[in-house]
């Protein structure tokens, strides 16, 4: 039993991890911390949804529809929410990304009804195992899938010039600007792929659980939390945070919720983020950071 | 040039200098205003005083946010909870154990800012954004304590009746009573904080806002300043969570989600970080729109059948989202900022400066 909730707990986790590698890009390549991630978690749930069930696409369809939306959807936070603020105070482009979350919550409620609506299931309904372990398949192809990105990302960072040019971005704006770096087009470019990696995320959680609603963004909560604990620095550190958290909260919320009545899965990830946090303040793999006056 | 005082007045003495009401004409102004509000209820409609009253309220605990967040710098998203301990310990010391308002109200302070301690005390270590997770962390906590502390003390999820508060033999028990009730303690939560800004406190929020660490290098105990600085927010917040429970009268936990505390962080953009002022102009312009949301309900609904009663918090949503982002991108100093270029303006005309 507890063999088969750790790794369950594993896949869920990498899932999570997935979700904040989305968020932590956005931080490493901009210096934003992006409140808004839960909710392109969920725009992105519903668009593969409204592509899907609505347009009744093929799921390859889909799925490439959904992410043509969210490509556009990082076009236009871009240009017309973060481009105005370079130069600006990061305070301001954080409240810049709350701002970008309420709209999008209020609209999404707006276009698609607070109902939960079922989406039909794109991976195969039995169950893949192994000896007392059994797991679901979208778990399994979520676990792939963020271990896949994490290749392509840690690849991508190291080897490839807009890598290279969004780590100079993060690095210093002025600075990168002055060597010659179009810095809207990298932040453009950042955006997309964030989008990008909260879609993929939500395209398998959706067709996993078999719902969508608002409450899709609380993933980005969780997202959060891994990232923090991560750090906010280390892409491979959001999938081990991720798996950490993952498989404290599958077996706080089989072993402790009888004893407390309930609510523990929810509350462990924040347990164990803020337990963490009060000992190392830079997350498990972050850069202690040294400053000066 | 000190662009507070009139043409040719001067000032001749220290008291002077830092008086925060300088002129006749400040006297005459504070004075009308304050007359204007104690005969405002006999000439508008219920509606309306309802109106004013929940802005009173999100007044008091945006103006806590003002001070931890405008002036020391430390961001905060979980206002909502810690308003949420103060109407709880308000709804439980005023039902369970029946004390009277006026030490309810200091005591629901009081709790809610031990709460701020605690979750300020990572403040001291953690930086920026981890705090932002922290006090979301909060809400999260708060949610789990109140839907599994004992059925009889919190309601769990049925929520809670509060009692009226009452004054001698005065019940505050309808819009008007109300009404008086909360802009006292408005009142003295703008004398409070406009005061605490200009104390060595105030000061050491600032410094600690500009710079920590030279802040810290010229002697400002950071662990002190940090803590008390979020003891200060979540005691305003907590007095305004008490209020509200007087005024609404049940509480329950639906009432202080996560949203609301980003919106009383849009409150603060809107109406100027680090201004007093500015959270008043903040709170009366967002809900001003939040009534008008409100009010035209019933018409979105017709525009928009499908939705239900959710129209109105994703309406809502909607539109605090874009007034925020058209505040960030044309006006980021805020509404106070606005209101400080007038002043200087009309004190300096017919001269530019």
């Amino acid at each position: 039993m507890f063999l088969n909730l750790a790794i369950n707990g594993v896949m869920i986790g990498s899932l999570y991890g997935l979700i904040a590698m989305g968020f932590i890009l956005i931080f490493k390549a901009t210096g934003v911390f992006n409140l808004a991630q839960g909710e392109l978690v969920m725009i992105g749930g519903f668009f593969f949804w409204w592509s899907l069930v609505s347009l009744g696409l093929n799921p390859v369809l889909a799925i490439v529809l959904a992410l043509i939306f969210a490509t556009l959807l990082a076009l236009g936070i871009e240009r017309y929410t973060m481009r105005p603020l370079i130069g600006e105070p990061v305070l301001s482009v954080v409240m810049m990304t709350l701002a970008i979350s309420m709209i999008l919550r209020g609209g999404s409620l707006i276009v698609w009804n607070p109902e939960v609506k079922s989406c039909p299931s794109i991976f195969p309904q039995n169950y893949l195992g192994f000896g007392s372990v059994s797991f679901a398949p979208y778990l399994f192809s979520g676990f792939l899938l963020s271990l896949f990105i994490l290749l392509v990302f840690t690849l991508f960072f190291t080897y490839t010039k807009l890598g290279l040019k969004m780590r100079c971005v993060s690095d210093n704006q002025v600075g990168a600007q002055s060597i010659g770096i179009p810095i809207s087009r990298i932040m453009a470019a950042t955006w997309i792929i964030s989008c990008l990696t909260a879609t993929l995320g939500a395209i398998i959680f959706v067709s996993g659980i078999g719902t969508v609603s608002v409450d899709l963004a609380e993933l980005g909560m969780k997202g959060f939390a891994v990232g923090l604990l991560a750090g906010l620095e280390s892409l491979p550190g959001a999938v081990i945070a991720g798996v950490i958290v993952g498989v404290g909260e599958i077996l706080a919320s089989f072993y402790l919720d009888p004893l407390v009545g309930g609510g523990m899965g929810h509350l462990f990830p924040f347990l164990v983020m803020m337990a963490i946090l009060m000992v190392r303040p830079y997350g498990l793999f972050g850069l202690k950071e040294i400053e000066r006056v | 040039m000190d662009l507070s005082v009139p043409c040719g007045k001067y000032h001749t003495n220290y008291f002077q200098d830092q008086a925060v009401i300088r002129s006749k004409m400040q006297w005459g102004l504070l004075i009308g205003f304050s007359v204007l509000m104690v005969f405002l209820p006999l000439f508008i409609g219920n509606e309306w005083i309802g109106m004013i009253n929940r802005m009173g309220v999100s007044v008091i605990a945006v103006l806590g946010l003002s001070i931890l967040t405008g002036y020391c710098g430390q961001i905060s998203l979980g206002q909502s909870a810690f308003m949420g301990v103060g109407a709880y310990t308000c709804a439980i010391l005023a039902s369970k154990v029946g004390l009277p308002f006026w030490l309810v109200i200091p005591a629901a302070g009081l709790v809610s800012g031990f709460f701020g301690i605690i979750f300020g005390l990572p403040a001291v270590r953690i930086k920026g954004f981890y705090l932002v997770m922290a006090t979301i962390a909060f809400h999260y906590i708060f949610n789990f304590g109140i839907l599994h502390l004992p059925r009889g003390l919190t309601g769990r999820e049925s929520g809670i009746d509060v009692p009226a508060a009452t004054l001698g033999g005065l019940v505050f028990n309808n819009e008007t009573k109300m009404f008086y009730f909360i802009m006292f303690f408005v009142a003295l939560s703008l004398f409070l904080g406009k005061n605490l800004v200009r104390t060595k406190a105030g000061r050491a929020f600032v410094a600690i806002r500009d710079n920590d660490l030279a802040a810290q290098a010229m002697g400002v105990n950071l662990f002190t300043y940090k803590v008390l600085a979020f003891f200060v927010c979540s005691f305003f917040a907590g007095v305004a969570g008490a209020v509200w429970a007087y005024h609404i009268r049940y509480i329950g936990l639906e009432q202080f989600t996560v949203w609301f505390s980003i919106w009383f962080v849009g409150m603060l953009i809107v109406g100027g970080m680090g201004s007093i002022m500015g959270a008043v102009f903040g709170v009366v312009f967002l809900r001003f729109f939040e009534e008008m949301v409100t009010v035209s309900g019933p018409l979105l609904n017709e525009i928009f059948p499908k939705i239900g009663a959710g129209i109105i918090f994703s309406g809502v949503n909607v539109m605090f989202g874009v007034v925020i982002l058209l505040f960030l991108i044309f006006e980021p100093k805020g509404i106070a900022h606005r209101w400080e270029i007038f002043k200087a303006y009309y004190r300096l005309f017919p001269y530019k400066y």
